[in-house]
């Protein structure tokens, strides 16, 4: 692994995304800042690849359950995930740690995130993991909404995130920093570790433990 | 840039007049009920199912009687814990049910407790998305954002809306506050290095947020009023930090809703109690130099272009006094 260790002299690679921007005309400067992916092409190519095969996967898996109306109701959403959170778990059983974050890509994103820290900017992004946090905040009581209690969310690859448990924020600056996802699915930290989460069938595909260095956080 | 930051804040001058604090009578309207004016609701953190999450719609019901608002726009933590089918009933439709039987429609963005999918029910509005505009009267646009995960994709996506739109009003709503006195949770700093310079660039006025279980109004920050809109539901009896120096006016102590309305280029709001008292009002008037409302076309699907609505017959309350008006910095 070490000697695949990305971020060496030039191999530092810069994704311009313009996913939905790029073709509309603007008035004015622009204001977003740009995405700055700082991986080696070799290691980003592995990682688009994995997602991607999870991505190819999941549409298969999605033309099993019962396709959701433009304006659904509370059953219909709650009918349709649970067929697609089913699916998904029993297609990729066999799934396990390191699928998607294999272990140059975790050193490369553990890379990222150390700089990323280390920057100004980093105790903000660290405020704002914590946000959400399902080992940091709890959800309010229906006996009584003054209070919260917290939701166990267990770590592991195929497993079901908690329909209770609350979501982290990921800080702006950081989603800059490193890959964008499809829609399909999307980062999300749990303690300290970094999660990559399918967004609809609300299942863990992969994770970092202890990407997140702050120890306030509990694992 | 810059300069054309400060053309446009010397273009645009915010005045923000509000109550002058005194007992306040239960049931108290506030607001001016305008012919042709635009109403709404905002609503933050409401998702609980509990006894106060059915008195605030309560309260909202007995308010809407009298001023007739015709959307409710809410700023995410929709729907804790559990979300299943008997969830969504519970939390959302069965405390609000005289408002959804009125026929008014409610917005919403995705907080930190919302499950993604919720972007699908057809009672929250959002077309299958996590961030959408749309303009439900002339010279008025809502931004729902999701502040969860503020992306590349959803940056781009809301500077290109800002930039196309001219509505005279342009209200982003989302979760994060991006300014905000909470001991728990408090600015979402990283957050508001993102997206505040495209607000500020755009001439937005007024950003509604929750998250932190109280209400805020913060003062200006950069021209920008902020409403920290977050007890809907639940609440953190105490949880301002009075030292911040962000507070204009803050309440902690109970839950609560808001209520607003535009006429023009006045927008007058009015915060309450879930028991009915009067918590914060005034009014925000927005100078010339913004954009013109002539929002012709919209793109398909995202616009819900409402009929304008008029004026509920009854005693018209009298608006407050006029202080000094603020000038935008």
């Amino acid at each position: 692994m070490p000697s695949r260790m990305p971020l060496r002299v030039g191999a530092c690679v810069v994704l311009c995304v313009a996913l939905a921007a790029g073709c509309h005309p603007r008035k004015g400067p622009d204001l977003v800042p740009p995405q700055v992916v700082r991986m080696d092409s070799e290691v980003l190519d592995e990682f688009y690849e994995e997602i991607q095969e999870y991505v190819r996967l999941r549409h298969k898996v999605v033309d099993l359950v019962p396709p959701l109306p433009v304006e659904a109701t509370a059953q219909q959403v709650a009918i349709r995930q649970k067929a697609l959170t089913d699916a998904i778990v029993k297609y990729r059983r066999k799934a396990k740690p390191g699928e998607i974050f294999k272990p140059e890509v975790e050193a490369a994103f553990r890379h990222v995130f150390k700089e990323a820290f280390a920057t100004p900017e980093g105790p903000a992004m660290m405020q704002e993991i914590r946000q959400g946090n399902p080992k940091v905040e709890g959800v309010p009581k229906p006996t009584d909404p003054t209070q919260e209690v917290k939701t166990t969310v267990n770590l592991g690859v195929n497993v079901v995130y908690p329909a209770g448990a609350p979501f982290s924020s990921v800080p702006s600056s950081l989603l800059l920093k490193i890959p964008v996802l499809p829609p399909e699915v999307r980062y999300r930290f749990v303690g300290r570790a970094l999660i990559v989460r399918d967004t609809e069938a609300n299942v863990i595909l992969d994770f970092i433990r202890d990407i997140v260095p702050d120890p306030t956080i509990p694992r | 840039m810059t300069r054309c930051r400060q053309l446009w804040r010397r273009r645009a001058v915010l005045a923000l007049l509000f109550a002058v604090a005194a007992p306040l009578a239960a049931q108290d309207l506030r607001l001016p009920l305008k012919s042709g004016s635009f109403r709404f609701a905002v609503l933050g953190d409401t998702g609980t199912g509990a006894q106060a999450q059915y008195d605030v719609g309560k309260q909202m019901a007995a308010f809407h009687a009298k001023f007739p608002f015709e959307i409710v726009i809410m700023v995410g933590d929709n729907i804790y814990g559990a979300d299943t089918a008997g969830d969504f009933q519970k939390k959302f439709e069965a405390p609000n049910k005289p408002l959804i039987d009125a026929g008014v429609k409610f917005y919403a963005s995705l907080g930190n407790h919302d499950n993604p999918s919720q972007n699908g029910y057809k009672l929250f509005n959002m077309g299958g998305q996590r961030f959408y505009t749309f303009r439900p009267h002339a010279g008025v646009r809502f931004f729902a954002l999701d502040s969860n995960y503020m992306d590349k994709p959803q940056l781009d996506w809301l500077q290109k809306e800002l930039t196309a739109s001219t509505s005279e009003w342009k209200i982003p709503f989302f979760h994060h506050p991006l300014y905000s006195s909470g001991k728990t949770h408090g600015s979402a700093v990283d957050l508001r290095a993102t997206i505040e310079p495209l607000f500020t660039a755009h001439g937005v006025d007024v950003v509604f947020s929750g998250h932190d279980h109280f209400y805020e109004r913060v003062k200006p920050q950069k021209g920008i009023y902020y409403f920290v809109s977050g007890a809907g539901g639940s609440l953190r009896k105490g949880n301002i930090n009075r030292g911040t120096g962000l507070t204009e006016v803050g309440f902690d102590t109970d839950f609560h809703f808001m209520l607003v309305e535009i006429d023009g280029r006045d927008m007058y709001f009015q915060a309450i109690s879930r028991t009915g008292q009067t918590i914060d009002s005034g009014v925000i008037h927005q100078a010339a130099g913004h954009g013109i409302a002539t929002e012709a076309s919209v793109p398909p699907g995202e616009p819900v272009q409402a009929a304008p609505v008029s004026p509920k017959p009854g005693p018209q309350p009298t608006p407050k006094p006029s202080p000094t008006p603020t000038p935008r910095p």
